[in-house]
């Protein structure tokens, strides 16, 4: 195994942990805007992580343009409908956690 | 079509040929014990998820399972090496009509009062839903006894396809079958989405009720919002300005009450349209130019050229093309218009129906193919509009607000 | 290489399969529609690691059209879909 496998496996390896967070954050924070947060957080990095590593790997630019673009498209696409999502709650008047200075 | 000569030899078949190479990797044996978890996690969360679809009382919910049991099944079809399928799952299932359906539950709400989308009605159907059961299990019945009764290792039709191939103008073996070796059938096909949106326009009724059917979504979410201001927390208000501001319309806060929802003009969606639709115009073509080598083709293509539309149509960016209602029926049938005059023509020069000259196939084949990728993309949005792809112009509120 | 893609794969279905235990216990239709969005980045990711595991370049094609449509899911409930208020908990 070269380096640069070495590398990418661990690129791919944090990406996935990224995932990981994100579902166990998906099921353990206590409100939509909490788990907003983890959502982006996988999307993002993970995301990124794993086409960084899987760029490593692939035997041509064409490929790695094809990676990158995917990850912008859902960059830009989780931005916006994050954004979407979390204004159409407060529209729809979502409880926020209570206990909080908000109080 | 009359293959089969290489049936025998099917091994020398199926190094070359994108869908019929099997799982020959390097490292990866077809047994592997990590290919089985794959298969199994994938197999039990289908089978879990359709469960809980059709168990749900909560239609919402159960849209959004249907839409996460559309994502779980193209992966299913891209581990199972038929990417095709996975293209056009990824962008029908997942995508299509998970905005034909939530809009439906729009109009329903609407239709039936705030709060009303728990299918009730369901609760007191204890007698029909078990003869359903009992007809859906003789149906699956009959189904597992034909499935157990069919040979194990068919050889199928693939090598006769693989024989042909280069008669039929592409080397993507399943548009070789769709549009050249079985083109009666993707006919047939297309001619059903045209039956479908006739249906739907007939079950429309009326020009009155037909456009109110169709706008019963928007109508939902454009009062929704405003019942709501009332019991809106302390916070709402102020994260409420924050977009009004951007859009530079600054009013009086007196006036709140007859301003649209901050969504209607939010700008960070119509930014996102303006970047993503025309990315998705390329990826259709290219979905649409590489179907000829690769997976891809008419149907993704027009899938995503649909997805584009309800975007725009969502975003309220554009009234969409100008067009006159009479166009508009010439678009949705333009696919079934180009293939039958394809096939006459074919006539014509004293060969088969659609049974294209070899020289000439590639060209034939891609100008159906994209003729119908914008007739099914046409068909789609037909569907989502309650069978018309134009309406008659309403007053719109699209037009005052347009930055 | 390719068998250590495919067990990255199976963590990451196993992973997604975790976030759709949040859509069925919602409880509002924020949580279920934020916990689709995250099986979507998801399945992008298993659908890459598929296609290199299995050599399979179409895989991305599909990728991509996951990426691409991931949003139109999203803006529908956003604009369409007309949810009760949601009290709070």
């Amino acid at each position: 195994m070269t380096l640069l496998d070495g590398l990418s496996l661990l690129s791919i390896a944090s990406g996935c942990f990224f995932f990981v967070a994100g579902s166990v954050g998906m099921l353990r924070l206590p409100d939509a805007f909490t788990r907003l947060h983890a959502l982006t957080k996988a999307d993002s990095a993970g995301l990124g992580l794993l086409v960084l590593g899987l760029g490593l790997q692939a035997d041509s630019w064409w490929t790695v343009l094809r990676l990158l673009l995917i990850w912008l498209l859902v960059l830009l696409s989780s931005a916006t409908t994050c954004h979407l999502i979390a204004q159409s709650a407060l529209r729809r008047g979502a409880a926020l956690r209570r206990g909080d200075n908000d109080e | 079509m009359r293959g089969g000569r290489k049936t025998a030899d099917r091994t020398e078949n199926t190094d070359e040929g994108i869908r019929s190479k099997a799982y020959s990797h390097r490292e990866v044996s077809t047994m592997s014990p990590v290919l089985w978890i794959l298969d199994a996690l994938f197999c039990a969360s289908l089978l879990g998820l359709a469960w809980q679809t059709l168990r749900t009382r909560d239609l919402f919910k159960a849209i959004v399972l249907y839409i996460v049991f559309g994502l779980m099944m193209a992966m299913a079809w891209a581990r199972l090496d038929a990417p095709d399928v996975a293209l056009v799952e990824a962008a029908i299932g997942a995508g299509v009509t998970g905005v034909l359906l939530l809009s439906t539950l729009g109009t329903l709400s609407a239709a039936r009062g705030e709060g009303s989308q728990r299918g009730g009605a369901f609760a007191s159907a204890v007698p029909v839903a078990g003869l359903v059961t009992g007809l859906v299990g003789c149906l699956v019945g009959v189904l597992a006894v034909a499935v157990w009764q069919l040979p194990v290792e068919s050889p199928g039709l693939s090598a006769a396809v693989e024989a042909r191939q280069e008669e039929s103008g592409t080397s993507n073996p399943v548009t070789a079958v769709l549009l050249n070796f079985r083109a009666y059938d993707t006919l047939l096909e297309l001619t059903v989405l045209l039956l479908a949106v006739l249906g739907a326009e007939v079950l429309a009724g009326s020009e009155a009720a037909g456009s109110e059917a169709a706008e019963g979504g928007v109508a939902a979410q454009e009062t929704a919002p405003r019942q709501e201001t009332g019991p809106r927390q302390e916070t709402g208000p102020r994260q409420e300005t924050g977009p009004r501001q951007e859009t530079g319309t600054r009013q009086g806060p007196d006036a709140q009450q007859e301003r649209p929802p901050a969504a209607d003009r939010d700008p960070v969606l119509r930014g996102f349209v303006r970047l993503v639709a025309p990315a998705m115009i390329v990826v259709a073509g290219y979905v649409l130019w590489i179907g000829g080598e690769a997976p891809g083709g008419a149907f993704p293509s027009g899938a995503v050229l649909a997805a584009m539309s309800f975007l725009l149509m969502l975003a309220r960016a554009e009234e969409g093309p100008r067009l006159s209602r009479r166009g508009g029926r010439w678009i949705l049938v333009a696919g079934l218009i180009v293939f039958w005059g394809v096939g006459i023509a074919m006539l014509a020069a004293e060969r088969r129906f659609l049974e294209y000259p070899v020289p000439a196939a590639k060209g034939l084949v891609l100008l159906i193919e994209a003729v119908a990728a914008v007739s099914i993309a046409a068909t789609l949005v037909a569907l989502y509009r309650g069978g018309r792809l134009v309406r008659r112009p309403r007053r719109t509120v699209d037009s005052e607000f347009r930055s | 290489m390719s068998l250590i893609l495919l067990w990255f794969a199976v963590l990451l279905v196993a992973s997604l399969l975790g976030g759709l235990v949040r859509i069925l216990i919602g409880p509002t239709a924020t949580d279920r529609m934020l916990a689709a969005q995250l099986l979507g980045t998801s399945g992008v990711g298993v659908l890459l690691l598929l296609a290199e595991a299995l050599e399979r370049p179409p895989l991305r094609d599909v990728a991509l059209v996951f990426s691409l449509l991931a949003a139109v899911g999203a803006i529908g409930f956003v604009r369409l879909a007309a949810d009760p208020v949601e009290g709070p908990p």
